[in-house]
């Protein structure tokens, strides 16, 4: 069960594409933070409790984070459930004594950052400036003191052009774990898409030779494509193993929707309105064909997603032309790499992609310091 | 925006899936000891993760007291059997999920760091294979039975109105005929005073690991046998 709570909705950036239009300043309370806990234990007693701490911006939430952590776990375990942490965070607010607290109680940090400070521009303060500094900070304190991290990287229009680079500074810098996501509301268009192409190529190849040379690094568009064929996954799971929770309990199936209350699933006092998931969500759930009958590459696609649908054409049902491009584009580019990859038997390719105890050996190594 | 969907025709990604994999073992030695160090290997092998050379438990046998409805088992199982790594990897369980019904069988799957059950066996087919079953105990349920009981509103997957016996894969939300949780719980009231003999399960409680259906599949099948015998052995049936 995938448990997202949003300690506060408001931020101390203005990203030109963040999907939030408004910012309201309320706070969880620990109550509201525990109950939705309690509920999503309830509703998936067989699973893992995966809690991302969201926002707004959550580490304006500090205090919230380090007294419910703790507590939320003891919860999982009393059931019997594992319980994970993540935080994405700006990084802004980030400290070694927060980092360290992180650290203590196994909380991952997802960094958001779109690469080197030219890949950055559509990040900016409330004042309309850039917020760069910060940002390489909080990269360089994560890169030097925490186990593991991730970083989040928008790719959009107007930072297309540079992907690679700013990739490759990021890698510079320490990241090993970096996640794209490509900015679904922004005017893309053919010309955009050319340079995209070239990019994921440029990258693929940047990727492919780490990986030959023993040095293996996360990027998803590769990464998360390959392995949607090497170990096909479920589509959307909105509003059923996967909840959001507003600063004043609401329910949401999922983060993107928070702006939108007709999106509403229930409270965390009164528990989810499964009638609501059903009517809002159920077609979304059962969709799997739709237009896209015979596409060879549909079983691997993004269009089941009903945030991603929801982001591109403000309708949940809707396929995205945008998403179904990308797809076309960027599958060949990942395939070829990964056939290249697994025609050498590259063991780094084949242990993480073939090997179910891939990620748990990695996990031990990192924490006994061998990586 | 200029873009269209367009589906693609044919597409041949060059690399195989998990599960098309005859050999993964011998894919994986020849790269383990490259990747990770012999201490790693050492210290997981000693805490009997029992992931990178699986030596897990197979699933026991199925059984029952009914011969012919274990035949029906034993060969949806069979079509089941991938000889798929979660098939060794698991272990099974017994759960009291519906208090007034017998224990049900549920599968233990060890899943890996970052990933998550990927699904569920296939719904439509154990609602088919589930009707043999109480058929061979000479039940002969009808299928998506709308039934009322007590302010319970909902379409039993079989039903025999006559016995007053069926049972109900619980696909709460994805089937809008499936009970509520609000009448879910009732139901459990009920079944516990003896007011409603259902066999009722959560879909959710059979996942499935990389299309590796084997585990859930022998899971669910003993859970309707144990219920089956139970009622037998109750005088019930």
């Amino acid at each position: 069960m995938q448990l997202t709570l949003h300690g506060t909705r408001a931020c101390n950036l203005r990203c030109s594409y963040c999907y939030y239009q408004h910012f309201p300043v309320g706070r969880m309370t620990q109550e509201h933070a525990l109950a939705a806990a309690s509920l999503a234990l309830d509703r998936c007693p067989q699973e893992p409790l995966a809690v991302t701490w969201f926002g707004g911006e959550p580490l304006l939430c500090k205090e919230l984070i380090r007294t419910s952590t703790p507590k939320i776990r003891a919860m999982a375990e009393q059931r019997g459930q594992a319980a994970t942490f993540k935080i994405p965070t700006n990084g802004h607010l980030l400290d070694a004594e927060f980092l360290a607290f992180c650290e203590v109680n196994s909380v991952f940090i997802s960094l958001s950052i779109d690469g080197a400070e030219g890949n950055n521009r559509g990040r900016i303060n409330r004042r309309g400036q850039a917020a760069w500094a910060p940002s390489l900070a909080a990269l360089r304190l994560l890169a030097k003191h925490a186990t593991s991290f991730a970083t989040y990287s928008v790719v959009t229009p107007d930072n297309v052009g540079q992907l690679a680079s700013g990739i490759r500074f990021l890698h510079a810098e320490g990241a090993r774990l970096l996640i794209l996501a490509l900015d679904h509301d922004s005017p893309w268009n053919e010309s955009h898409l050319d340079q995209l192409a070239g990019q994921y190529q440029e990258l693929a190849e940047f990727w492919s030779d780490e990986m030959r040379a023993g040095r293996p690094f996360y990027l998803s568009p590769f990464d998360a494509k390959i392995e949607a064929h090497t170990r096909p996954s479920g589509s959307c799971s909105a509003g059923i193993n996967q909840l959001s929770v507003a600063p004043d309990g609401t329910l949401f199936p999922c983060v993107q929707f928070l702006d939108h209350p007709e999106f509403a699933i229930g409270h965390v006092q009164d528990g989810l309105d499964d009638a609501l998931v059903r009517s809002r969500f159920g077609q979304v759930h059962s969709d799997h064909s739709g237009s896209c009958g015979g596409c060879a590459i549909r079983g691997r696609c993004g269009r089941d997603c009903a945030c991603v649908r929801f982001q591109s054409t403000e309708d949940i049902h809707a396929l995205s032309a945008l998403v179904c491009a990308h797809e076309r584009l960027l599958m060949p580019i990942a395939d070829r790499a990964a056939a290249a990859l697994f025609q050498d038997r590259v063991p780094h390719f084949i242990q993480r992609h073939y090997n179910p105890a891939y990620h748990p050996l990695h996990a031990i190594e990192t924490l006994l310091g061998l990586r | 925006m200029t873009f269209s969907i367009q589906p693609v025709d044919r597409h041949t990604p060059g690399y195989p899936r998990f599960a098309e994999v005859e050999d993964w073992q011998g894919l994986l030695q020849c790269s383990s000891r490259k990747v990770f160090c012999p201490r790693t290997l050492w210290f997981a092998g000693l805490l009997g993760t029992a992931l990178l050379l699986p030596t897990a438990v197979h699933a026991a046998p199925l059984h029952s007291q009914n011969p012919k409805a274990l035949q029906i088992a034993e060969a949806e199982l069979t079509q089941a059997m991938t000889g798929g790594y979660w098939a060794k990897a698991a272990t099974l369980d017994k759960q009291l999920l519906i208090p007034g019904n017998p224990q049900v069988t549920v599968p233990k799957i060890p899943i890996s760091f970052g990933n998550s059950y990927t699904g569920l066996i296939d719904a439509n087919r154990t609602k088919k294979v589930t009707r043999e079953l109480f058929a061979a105990f000479g039940v002969d349920l009808l299928p998506d039975h709308p039934l009322s009981h007590k302010g319970i509103s909902f379409t039993a997957d079989g039903w025999d109105p006559n016995k007053r016996v069926g049972f109900e894969l619980l696909e709460t939300p994805t089937d809008t005929t499936d009970v509520t949780t609000q009448e879910f719980e009732r139901m459990k009231r009920e079944i516990a005073a003896d007011q409603m003999t259902i066999f009722v399960v959560p879909h959710s409680t059979f996942p499935v690991m990389d299309n590796d259906a084997e585990p859930a599949t022998q899971a669910y099948l003993q859970s309707v046998l144990d219920y089956l015998d139970w009622l037998k052995a109750q005088g019930r049936l």
